[in-house]
């Protein structure tokens, strides 16, 4: 199963009933891991952007009801949060192959 | 009486806004449905680049609308559908080159369980509604040991190489632990407890046990088997089934990593 792998197609004979496991194989070059994780990042910037944008005009408006921009600003925490992660991995793994 | 009278219409007009409301709704669940059933046609079978784009896409407009919905039974079921497309994000895009096969399963799970708790949080999901019950004991253990034959099933059908080496305590236990935990556990929270529980409180059992196993199943249609995803789309009926019964996910965490733990640790040794 690792070894065949140079796309994600592949992935399949990882995992079965787990979601989870439609993991990136090994011998996928680096260069398809390191495409996923520029995916992620820029995922989690947009992200990040949409929420600065939503919890400036909430403090611009002030208005103690709930808005729109403040349901957002929470919502996007959902996403925002693993992708925090998998970025912290991403920058871990960088510095650990540089050393 | 003239304002009993005046009730009944106000009434009436209110039941009908509310069902035309819930029905707007329940077609927005279908179309994500179709719409996370084509971001995985696009990662399998077109370029998996686009395909996490596309999950992305689908991750930011979840939230969105989760953001654009003020009635909190509608915004809870977004929030924890968006967990969906996550799944695949995550699965992705986290760097596991490095990392033996057996410890990517709980890499994965990290994020997953960061956000399934921030789900559970911002919705006030109690953690009785979404299944974190023993339930009752006898009926839960049973329930954990359909996941033996399970496994024994999905491995003639996928017929995976093993995670580990060799069959040995000392080989399998971490491996077994990760799988029950990070698979098992971690999937179960999300479709049979957030999920499930989501969608349930609003649209009624039959709805929620049909979708989310249509969910469930969706997600597997990266593994490229038409059998396994017959296969674990009826598995997913009987966990929602037996979650909605007995509302523990104890029995169907354990039958989950059972079955996982037979696949890549058990079964491909003996057969």
């Amino acid at each position: 199963m690792i070894s065949t792998v140079t796309t994600v197609s592949t992935v399949s004979t990882v995992s079965t009933v787990s979601t989870v496991a439609a993991v990136s194989t090994v011998t996928t070059a680096t260069s398809f891991a390191v495409e996923m994780g520029l995916l992620a990042t820029i995922i989690l910037i947009i992200m990040l952007i949409v929420k600065e944008l939503a919890g400036a005009s909430i403090a611009i408006s002030s208005a103690s009801e709930i808005t729109l921009q403040g349901a957002l600003d929470r919502a996007l925490n959902v996403g925002i949060i693993p992708l925090l992660i998998v970025f912290a991995c991403i920058v871990l793994e960088k510095v650990l192959s540089v050393l | 009486m003239g304002k009993h009278t005046l009730e009944k219409p106000q009434q009436i007009t209110k039941e009908i806004l509310k069902s035309k409301i819930s029905g707007k709704h329940r077609i927005y669940l279908w179309l994500y449905f179709s719409a996370i059933t084509a971001a995985e046609l696009v990662t399998t079978c077109v370029n998996p680049i686009y395909g996490i784009a596309c999950h992305g896409l689908l991750l930011f407009g979840l939230l969105l609308h989760a953001a654009m919905i003020c009635r909190k039974e509608f915004n809870i079921m977004y929030l924890a559908l968006a967990l969906a497309p996550l799944i695949r994000i995550m699965g992705m895009s986290m760097p596991l080159v490095r990392i033996s096969p057996v410890y990517w399963y709980l890499a994965i799970s990290i994020p997953l369980f960061a956000a399934t708790a921030f789900v559970v949080q911002l919705t006030g999901l109690k953690s009785r509604d979404i299944g974190l019950a023993v339930g009752n004991l006898p009926v839960q253990i049973l329930v954990a040991l359909i996941g033996v034959p399970l496994g024994l099933i999905e491995y003639t059908i996928l017929k995976p190489a093993p995670l580990v080496v060799e069959m040995t305590w000392q080989q399998i236990w971490l491996p077994a632990l990760i799988l029950l935990i990070c698979t098992g556990f971690l999937e179960e929270l999300i479709f049979r407890g957030v999920i499930f529980r989501a969608v349930v409180e609003t649209f009624g059992r039959s709805f929620a046990v049909l979708h989310t196993s249509f969910i469930f199943a969706a997600l597997h249609i990266i593994h490229r088997s038409p059998v396994d995803l017959v296969f674990v789309f009826t598995v997913a009926l009987f966990f929602s089934v037996v979650v909605n019964f007995s509302r523990s996910l104890l029995g169907v965490s354990l039958a989950h990593g059972l079955t996982n733990i037979g696949l890549y640790l058990i079964w491909p040794f003996i057969l």
